[in-house]
């Protein structure tokens, strides 16, 4: 059973299924992220007791202790809804709704360590549905979606030094499924069991995804004669 | 070894998890194999530039946002000693400004849960279809309202401080204006020849909403502009 599937099979309540995900490993990952990107220790700071202390504060509707769980974990999470909405605006808004989604269903969270997890699941979830709507959107009106393009190419129009700019495009244009594992495994340094756990599927399908992803990208790269 | 079998070892390989006895097996592979060499030479090009890609950072309004969601949207009220910064109502001068957008956000959301509990609700009978959508029309056309409210306070904020923001911004900005006033007026004509189209209202709100998130952004940059560096939040 997929993630996706995963949150929705219990209507009005995101809960976190008593699936304890690899606490350690998704703190390793995320921590490594944030030290990568030299902003400061703001995860180093955040021990399994600073974890499990601001889950219950936020819990009980702590809301400075919400905003430090949101500045753990807002880097990771947005850097996973940028790829898959490609587009810095809809990314902020997603991140938005995973937060308040996350922050409105805390209470099913009974155990801390699951927390890291869950965000990512709900962070996935999101974007699926927001790549759906899009989807649907983009069949019935022009306009919008017109102006997302103009806007998204004001921005990253002088981005085309190296592979980077022809990077973020192969990846934009992946299947969602092998985006998500391609970004949570080579940006975000997730190891196989916890993409496995988060997309909920075995450990075999997210290296063959990963695989399948890179033979891709690359494929996309080859044709734009960048490798 | 086929190469099929290889492309295995060549994933691993990239990612450093090679045995010693795959290692000497994909090594005398690769010998004679061009394009396996070649695809290798690749996948850890792709992935080292991978690991490069920065993350951007979000900007300070979504956590904003998320309080003032949260602070109006029914979640279990704050701890003694924590308090909530109240939002202000539009046009009640310049403060006014900053959650204005928010403001108009947290409206969507509650007009959206509106329009999809009654879409819901049609389920139960036909009686209350008409009255209900009455009432959603009703509702949307009151958002309208606080939507154009929203955008007329950050339009005059963003004006005030426009000379603060870069030519090129601005220029950016304009074009971008010009492009969701031009989705505005056209859901406005689709709203006007079937004004019971809830859906053709649904899409007017999502491009009001694009207005204020522009604006929004646009007085964030003013903001950092003035003052400097954004506020650091810390733990």
């Amino acid at each position: 059973m997929s993630a996706t599937c995963l949150i929705l099979a219990i209507q009005g309540q995101i809960g976190d299924n008593g699936l304890r995900a690899e606490y350690d490993s998704f703190l390793e990952a995320s921590l490594a992220m944030e030290r990568k990107a030299g902003e400061g220790p703001v995860w180093g700071t955040a021990d399994k007791a600073r974890l499990d202390e601001l889950v219950t504060r936020s819990r009980d509707g702590d809301l400075a202790a919400m905003e430090s769980l949101y500045e753990m974990f807002k880097r990771p999470v947005f850097g996973l809804l940028f790829r898959h909405a490609q587009n810095r605006e809809a990314a902020e808004d997603l991140l938005q709704d995973v937060f308040l989604k996350v922050f409105n269903h805390l209470r099913n969270v009974r155990d801390a360590a699951t927390f890291p997890g869950w965000v990512f699941r709900i962070a996935i979830n999101t974007s699926y549905s927001y790549l759906r709507q899009k989807k649907v959107q983009a069949d019935r009106l022009v306009p919008l979606s017109d102006f997302e393009g103009r806007i998204e190419a004001s921005e990253s129009g002088a981005v085309e030094k190296d592979l980077r700019g022809p990077l973020e495009e192969a990846i934009g244009a992946l299947a969602p499924r092998l985006r998500s594992v391609f970004v949570l495994h080579d940006l975000q340094g997730f190891k196989h069991e916890e993409i496995a756990r988060t997309l909920g599927c075995a450990v075999g399908t997210s290296k063959s995804q990963l695989f399948k992803a890179r033979i891709k990208v690359r494929k996309y790269l080859r044709a734009k004669r960048v490798v | 070894m086929r190469c099929r079998k290889v492309h295995g070892f060549i994933s691993r390989s990239v990612d450093g998890e090679l045995e010693a006895n795959e290692s000497v097996r994909l090594e005398r592979h690769l010998e004679t194999c061009s394009e396996c060499r070649s695809l290798l030479e690749d996948l850890r090009r792709i992935v080292g530039a991978a690991a490069e890609l920065g993350t951007p950072e979000p900007s300070e309004k979504v956590w904003r946002n998320v309080r003032a969601g949260l602070a109006g949207g029914g979640s279990k009220a704050p701890v003694e000693g924590i308090t909530v910064e109240r939002r202000p109502f539009f046009g009640m001068g310049l403060p006014a400004f900053r959650f204005a957008g928010a403001a108009a956000l947290a409206i969507v959301l509650i007009v959206s849960s509106v329009v999809v509990g009654l879409r819901l609700g049609r389920r139960t009978g036909p009686s209350g279809l008409e009255a209900g959508e009455r009432y959603t029309l009703a509702k949307l056309d009151e958002a309208e309202r606080y939507y154009r409210q929203a955008i007329k306070s950050l339009s005059e904020a963003f004006t005030a401080g426009r000379g603060a923001l870069a030519p090129q911004v601005a220029e950016v900005f304009d074009r971008n204006m010009a492009v969701i006033d031009a989705t505005i007026q056209a859901c406005r004509r689709s709203v006007l020849d079937e004004p019971d189209d809830l859906e053709a209202r649904n899409y007017l709100m999502a491009a009001y909403t694009r207005k204020i998130t522009l604006l929004d952004s646009a007085l964030d940059l003013q903001r950092n502009d003035q003052d400097g560096a954004g506020r650091k939040k810390t733990l």
